[in-house]
């Protein structure tokens, strides 16, 4: 039953994709529709199945649009919820974006707003983004600013509602190093206000056992309510002969609850004739814990907050994508079906997380993709 | 930890630099193909970066967000 709930749900995506692809403005010049199914499955017991439909189109000479849509139907009984003595969780998130932009003639000005929801939680954001083409378009500059204005709910409590605002800025500098090579450089700052904790996760304190009926003193996670947080990106493109190139991209993150992550990622990808492509990915990722974060907690934890995140415990993680791409001309003007499979194995491993020490996780993702010339 | 994010930029900037170069339209072949795109395959990529939003203190600044007991 929940199968064919799922499979009706991505149908009824990819027809919306379709039908949007055919009426999304009468004088479109180009349409650009697809819908996308991803899951996910790991050891942590958690399953998620999410389709996604977009459609993007070029209404006049120079103003275009897009709308997508996404849902997440996920199925739960990690840690998380193992600790807080629940049975496995059933949630649906849906998810509705809608921009538009202007091409000038080197610049081109964009704008988007996204609404986020579910049972116990509610996101509106917005984005707008300068990008500047110079030197003969040999560089590209962008500059977006993004912000968002979230509510964090509770399941059971109707009344439970805590704010969590954010606002930040994203700069990309895109350089031509060559005739086959392409650079980027990027840097990305955000500011959160407002409740950053989980308003489900306890934590034990003077003990190390768990909050699931074996710790005798538990209280509520808790976490500062500002947070600053930057990234650093550099990355790197280089075209080897007519089929082949291979990409590096590296990431350094850090932020004022002391966090820090370094993220490389390689990649190489293969053209197999005019229409086929295949590329394989690699991803290294690892952090260190936040400065309040102690797998256990004395008495009086002085630490001043207390916390069971896992995502601000000291981890790292091994991912290996592999995607394959094909392509079909259906017009002469230039329509083209497109399909791409991807699947990615990924290793999470925790330092000092009391009660899980890893996860293993597989990932796939299908995507069908119409473009109209 | 300034010092280091300093030497850091400035070597990326001091790469990018020397690499600079002004490229015709007409020598753009290689770099219009769609596997020299930097962004490629996001649209591929959306369900894993989303959960890796979940699962990593440092990632999704900025992206969609969701899922407050942030348990899947």
């Amino acid at each position: 039953m929940e199968v064919v709930v799922r499979v009706r749900a991505s149908l009824v995506v990819f027809a919306l994709s379709l039908f949007a692809s055919g009426c999304g403005g009468l004088s479109a010049e180009l349409v650009d529709a697809s819908a996308a199914l991803y899951t996910r499955r790991d050891t942590d017991e958690t399953s998620i199945w999410s389709p996604r439909a977009r459609v993007a189109g070029q209404v006049e000479e120079r103003v275009e649009l897009e709308a997508a849509y996404m849902m997440d139907a996920w199925t739960s009984a990690s840690i998380d919820i193992r600790t807080s003595a629940t049975q496995a969780v059933h949630e649906l998130r849906h998810e509705v974006e809608a921009g538009a932009g202007y091409v000038f003639d080197t610049a081109t000005l964009s704008a988007g707003y996204r609404y986020s929801i579910e049972n116990d939680y509610w996101s509106h954001g917005g984005v707008t983004t300068l990008a500047l083409d110079l030197a003969e378009r040999n560089t590209t500059l962008a500059l977006s600013v993004f912000g968002a204005l979230d509510t964090v709910g509770k399941e059971g409590d109707p009344r439970y509602e805590r704010p969590l605002d954010s606002l930040g800025a994203r700069f990309t500098w895109t350089q031509v190093s060559s005739e086959d090579g392409l650079m980027q450089l990027s840097w990305e700052t955000t500011y959160l206000n407002g409740f950053q904790a989980s308003p489900y996760r306890w934590v034990a304190l003077g003990s190390d056992e768990l909050c699931a009926g074996a710790a005798p003193y538990c209280v509520p996670e808790s976490a500062p309510d500002q947070r600053f947080r930057h990234a650093l990106g550099a990355s790197y493109r280089h075209a080897l002969g007519a089929r082949t190139s291979l990409g590096l991209g590296y990431r350094f993150y850090f932020d004022s609850w002391s966090l820090q992550s370094h993220t490389l990622e390689p990649d190489v990808s293969f053209r197999l004739g005019k229409t086929i492509e295949l590329k394989a990915d690699y991803r290294y990722y690892t952090q260190g814990a936040a400065k309040f974060y102690r797998p256990s907690y004395t008495e009086d934890a002085d630490t001043g907050y207390v916390t069971r995140d896992r995502k601000l415990s000291p981890m790292y993680s091994h991912a290996l994508g592999l995607a394959y791409g094909q392509r079909w001309e259906v017009t002469d003007e230039g329509s083209a079906l497109s399909l791409a499979l991807r699947g990615a194995v990924t290793t999470y491993r925790y330092l000092e997380y009391v009660g899980l020490t890893h996860v293993e996780a597989l990932e796939l993702t299908g995507l069908l993709r119409f473009e109209h010339l | 930890m300034t010092m280091r994010i300093q030497t850091l930029l400035g070597c990326c900037l001091l790469t990018m630099c020397l690499g600079c170069s002004t490229i015709a339209p007409y020598q753009r072949e290689t770099l219009s193909r769609p596997d020299m795109a930097m962004d490629a395959q996001s649209e591929l990529q959306f369900g894993e970066e989303h959960a890796r939003n979940y699962r990593e203190g440092s990632s999704g600044a900025g992206r969609a967000r969701g899922g407050g007991c942030g348990c899947n």
